[in-house]
């Protein structure tokens, strides 16, 4: 399968999408904002068919050639405003994400119909279309995942100290409007990037779950984010290999090997919990 | 200008007229005060008396809707030395949804103002801040691990370990035990006790009751809806029949001679 340029090129672009989706997934489930990212998610299908929109009306070739721009100014958008709307405090957050959904597929499914499209044009995004990944999508996500890396590790302190405790970080005289902004920002430039990959459906288990895996092994901040990229790599790589040799939905595939993943250390959770406690003894 | 918050440069916190709404309706009613550099007050009022209002005010966490405030003699905004300012909220855990040491939460205390990335020894002083707070050899467990009383300590070691001028505590009863209050209560003495090497440190705590505090206070200032209603120097004595937050269960010690003072925080037995 490594002499596959197909294969090759997927690998690579679920390599980068692993590194990069638990960096900022860590930092939402700190805040408790686990569903933000499917709420970014629903926003960019609005800016999947935008893009294509716009894509026929110039007469490109494919039509859907926008429609990763498209997505990422319609995520970046919203999830700029899901955070000024959250700061403000007039919607309550879980509401705001509930706006978002609804109005982010229903806008989706309208714009793609108006520019031409049918609903099946979409459910590559919702569902991922990897195996048909070309060298320009790895460029592209490449340059996205590492954006996302580069910013979310060098501010990566401030972000914590706004994420683990936003009142005192006010009152340390931090930028907080400008990190929050940062970090919604930051979700929505993975979730464009991890859809290639899993579906825009899945993209934030792709930036949760390996979390949640991880959270039940470290203590610590850091060592928790280290680890959900390890496993969210793993995962990607293998589901993507599974698909090589079976015929199974790859963005499926990897996030039901993450949820078995997950099932499999709370099950051993105990057993590691009595070693550690035999060792410290 | 001709701004009373401005007017005295010495003050570690001026307030000039300063009103706060909390979910549109103005709890601070026009406040003013002049705290000197070095003073111990005790913020006392009743509950929704606007205190712990007020104080979030003054760090810029609620936005004032009329009037001033300087802190450590710069008004409000960017130029305030952050640095210098450590915060204690009124809060019964550290922990959140991912698992974090007290290392790492004492640790983002050392960000303020412009300063995004941690110091090179912030490792360090974040040891040395749990250290006085007596939780050293916690310091790379979960934090969600520890008890009520330690999660409060962790919570006032991010505050020390920036070495603040300015210290403003919320509260800082909430989960202690007598024990934990009373080295608490050292330290702080420790620190807003001049020495050639130091200036004092200012000290700003929101209290319910005085407790063991009263040895330290050199002002006490008494909200009542939202507005000043007392402002004496020292702590309210008890069977003081104008005073009811005076605790009548502890007798005012009156200051520690300084031979009696610990050097160093101890934290257990």
């Amino acid at each position: 399968m490594f002499t596959d340029p197909l294969m090759l090129r997927a690998l690579a672009v679920a390599v980068l999408v692993g590194a990069a989706a638990p960096v900022v997934g860590t930092f939402l489930v700190q805040r408790r904002l686990a569903l933000l990212g499917d709420g970014i998610g629903h926003i960019a299908l609005t800016g999947v068919a935008l893009g294509w929109l716009v894509g026929s009306w110039m007469g490109l070739v494919p039509r859907d050639a926008l429609a990763i721009p498209g997505a990422v100014i319609a995520s970046v958008v919203g999830a700029t405003a899901i955070e000024l709307i959250r700061a403000r405090g007039r919607t309550s957050g879980d509401l705001a994400l509930a706006l978002l959904f609804y109005g982010g597929i229903a806008s989706g499914a309208l714009v793609i119909k108006i520019a031409g499209g049918t609903n099946a044009n979409l459910v590559a995004y919702l569902f991922g279309s990897i195996s048909t990944v070309s060298t320009a999508d790895v460029v592209t996500t490449a340059i996205l995942a590492g954006l996302c890396l580069t910013v979310g590790l060098t501010v990566r302190s401030a972000l914590f100290a706004v994420s683990n405790d936003e009142e005192v970080a006010s009152a340390a005289g931090l930028p907080v409007r400008a990190l929050n902004v940062t970090l919604a920002a930051l979700a929505a430039l993975t979730v464009t990037t991890a859809m290639r990959v899993v579906g825009l459906l899945l993209v934030s288990a792709l930036m949760i779950v390996p979390v949640a895996i991880a959270q039940l092994i470290a203590k610590s901040f850091a060592g928790t984010m280290a680890l959900a990229c390890i496993v969210a790599i793993a995962v990607s790589v293998m589901g993507l290999s599974l698909t090589y040799w079976y015929d199974l939905p790859p963005g499926a595939t990897i996030v039901v090997l993450a949820f078995i993943g997950h099932g499999s250390v709370v099950a051993i959770r105990p057993l590691i919990a009595a070693r550690r406690r035999r060792l410290a003894a | 200008m001709t701004d009373q918050a401005m007017a005295n440069p010495t003050s570690a916190v001026a307030t000039h007229a300063v009103r706060v709404a909390y979910d549109g309706t103005e709890v601070v009613h026009g406040i003013d005060l002049d705290i000197a550099s070095g003073d111990v007050v005790a913020l006392l009022g009743a509950n929704g008396s606007g205190k712990t209002t007020l104080v979030k005010a003054l760090l810029g966490v609620l936005p004032l809707t009329a009037g001033t405030v300087s802190l450590l003699g710069e008004p409000l905004g960017r130029t305030v030395p952050w640095n210098r300012i450590g915060y204690v909220p009124q809060r019964a855990t550290a922990a959140t949804g991912v698992p974090t040491t007290p290392l790492e939460v004492v640790a983002s205390g050392l960000l303020a103002g412009h300063r995004l990335r941690l110091p090179r020894d912030s490792r360090a002083r974040s040891i040395a801040a749990l250290g006085t707070v007596g939780l050293a050899d916690r310091a790379r467990d979960n934090v969600a691990e520890l008890s009520g009383g330690q999660q409060q300590r962790v919570l006032i070691a991010r505050a020390l370990v920036k070495e603040p001028q300015l210290l403003i505590l919320d509260e800082p009863n909430t989960g202690l035990d007598a024990e934990s209050q009373d080295a608490l209560v050292r330290a702080l003495q420790r620190d807003t006790t001049p020495t050639t090497a130091h200036a004092p440190m200012t000290l700003i705590m929101v209290l319910h009751e005085i407790g063991p505090y009263a040895p330290l206070i050199t002002r006490s200032v008494i909200l009542r809806d939202g507005l000043v209603a007392e402002d004496r120097a020292a702590a309210p004595t008890p069977h003081d029949p104008a005073h009811p937050l005076g605790d009548p269960h502890h007798a005012h010690p009156g200051p520690i001679p300084p031979h009696h003072r610990t050097p160093d925080l101890e934290w257990r037995p």
